[in-house]
């Protein structure tokens, strides 16, 4: 008799090779940047509880720590505060487009933890997306910090590439996504790159504010 | 101070009258801070360590060179008075003394190594011959020498130590990129045998990826053919959703 759980051991496998597509693609990405990474977030579930935290009490969805996730990373070039030509730039890596946080929260409800074999779209309908966004401050040395000015923009602009203002028009931001089957090919790092200084340009350029 | 760096944990520094800069990016403009943060932490390996290292990089048997006994930054090798003349065209007369990059001593041999940061200038033969000869002339010179350029090596290296092993006979002359030294010390043949090597290794990999020397991405092709040839819906359909 086959043993039915070497699906599982196969699924947690895809799920480690997959990490080790993604993570370095971003990490590259971002270096060629000139960006380094100063934070992590899970947007939809938790990253996995720590070690004497009771494991039983939250979701089993939180042993997938990268459904989605974002990576940040700031290039931040002289000054000790940021500078008009710094910016931050956040990797959010949505691995199943059903269970991204907004989509969940709309189908499933924010604190309903929905059930694995009863999601109500199917994988080929759904997607697995990079979603990248870009955040600068509209004048110079508003902001000491990366984390400062990443985390004064309440959410994520839209990712139909214009130029979006905080509420307070203190930060400008645009966002882009592209889809996982369209990196996974090599050399995808340098047409990414390309595709965010593009965007970068557009957001120095933008006068706006 | 690398870790800190590494960790995003030291802040700006001011070089002379330049605005603030990050220490990242002055560690990755300044070729000698590479130079320092790499070969500085190669010399607390263990002599075991030390030899399947160079012996693996220079894919010789650096085991005659016994035991590695001292690790010089940037000496300075004066040029005698009066130069050879086989060497005169290759040296400018306001040249005092040459300045290898490191100097590794052992028991009957000396490794002189030029370093290039990936983002730096090329080699070029003339350097290399300066630091030769001047090291040649030195009180120093009383056992074989090696000479290891790394990094942004010209198209015909070889071509070039050949020329200079007729210059200088008894020298050996050797060319790695930085890829080749981090796949070799990522990658080693029979692993490293203490953890405290295997730690200082560790280091000297991330100090690497400081300068962009890094991994190499991962192909899609193995990973796209796998998942291609998975099929984990097969015995679960309640996994496959309802639309």
């Amino acid at each position: 008799m086959s043993d039915p759980f070497s699906v599982v051991r196969q699924a947690h496998r895809i799920c480690a090779a997959y990490y080790q597509q993604m993570l370095p693609l971003i990490n590259e990405t971002a270096y060629r940047l000139g960006a380094e990474f100063f934070r992590r977030d899970h947007w939809s579930f938790s990253p996995p509880p720590q070690r004497n935290s009771n494991p039983f009490t939250c979701w089993e969805w939180d042993f997938l720590p990268l459904m989605d996730a974002a990576f940040v990373f700031a290039h931040q070039q002289t000054a000790s505060k940021m500078g008009s030509e710094d910016f931050v730039v956040d990797f959010r890596l949505v691995t199943d487009s059903e269970l991204a946080w907004e989509q969940r929260n709309e189908q499933y409800g924010e604190d309903e933890k929905p059930l694995a074999s009863a999601l109500k779209t199917a994988p080929e309908n759904a997607k697995s997306l990079l979603e990248i966004y870009l955040f600068a401050a509209c004048k110079n040395g508003t902001y000491d910090s990366p984390y400062t000015l990443w985390n004064s923009y309440s959410g994520y602009p839209k990712t139909d590439g214009t130029v979006t203002l905080s509420e307070d028009e203190a930060i400008k931001a645009i966002g882009f996504r592209i889809q996982l089957h369209e990196l996974a090919h090599d050399g995808s790092v340098d047409a990414l790159v390309k595709r965010i200084e593009a965007h970068l340009a557009l957001l120095r350029g933008d006068k706006t504010a | 101070m690398l870790h800190a760096i590494l960790n995003s944990k030291a802040r700006r520094v001011d070089v002379s009258d330049k605005a603030a800069q990050s220490w990242r990016s002055v560690f990755q403009n300044y070729e000698d801070l590479l130079t320092a943060a790499f070969w500085g932490r190669i010399s607390y390996l263990s002599q075991d360590a030390m030899q399947a290292l160079l012996s693996s990089l220079l894919a010789t048997d650096t085991g005659p060179w016994g035991k590695f006994e001292s690790l010089t930054f940037w000496p300075k090798y004066p040029f005698p008075d009066e130069l050879d003349s086989a060497v005169a065209p290759w040296i400018n007369e306001h040249d005092k003394y040459a300045e290898p990059d490191v100097v590794l001593t052992f028991e009957h041999a000396t490794l002189i190594v030029e370093v290039k940061p990936p983002e730096g200038g090329q080699q070029y033969q003339q350097q290399w011959c300066k630091e030769i000869y001047a090291w040649k002339n030195s009180e120093e010179a009383q056992q074989a020498l090696h000479f290891l350029a790394i990094g942004n090596l010209p198209k015909h290296a070889n071509a070039l130590f050949c020329d200079l092993k007729r210059l200088f006979d008894g020298v050996s002359l050797y060319g790695l990129e930085w890829r080749e030294v981090r796949a070799k010390m990522e990658h080693p043949a029979s692993g490293w045998s203490t953890e405290q090597d295997q730690r200082i290794v560790a280091d000297c990999l991330r100090a690497l990826e400081l300068y962009g020397i890094r991994a190499p991405l991962l192909p899609w092709q193995p990973f796209l053919s796998s998942l291609h040839h998975a099929d984990l819906s097969a015995g679960f359909p309640s996994l496959q959703g309802k639309s």
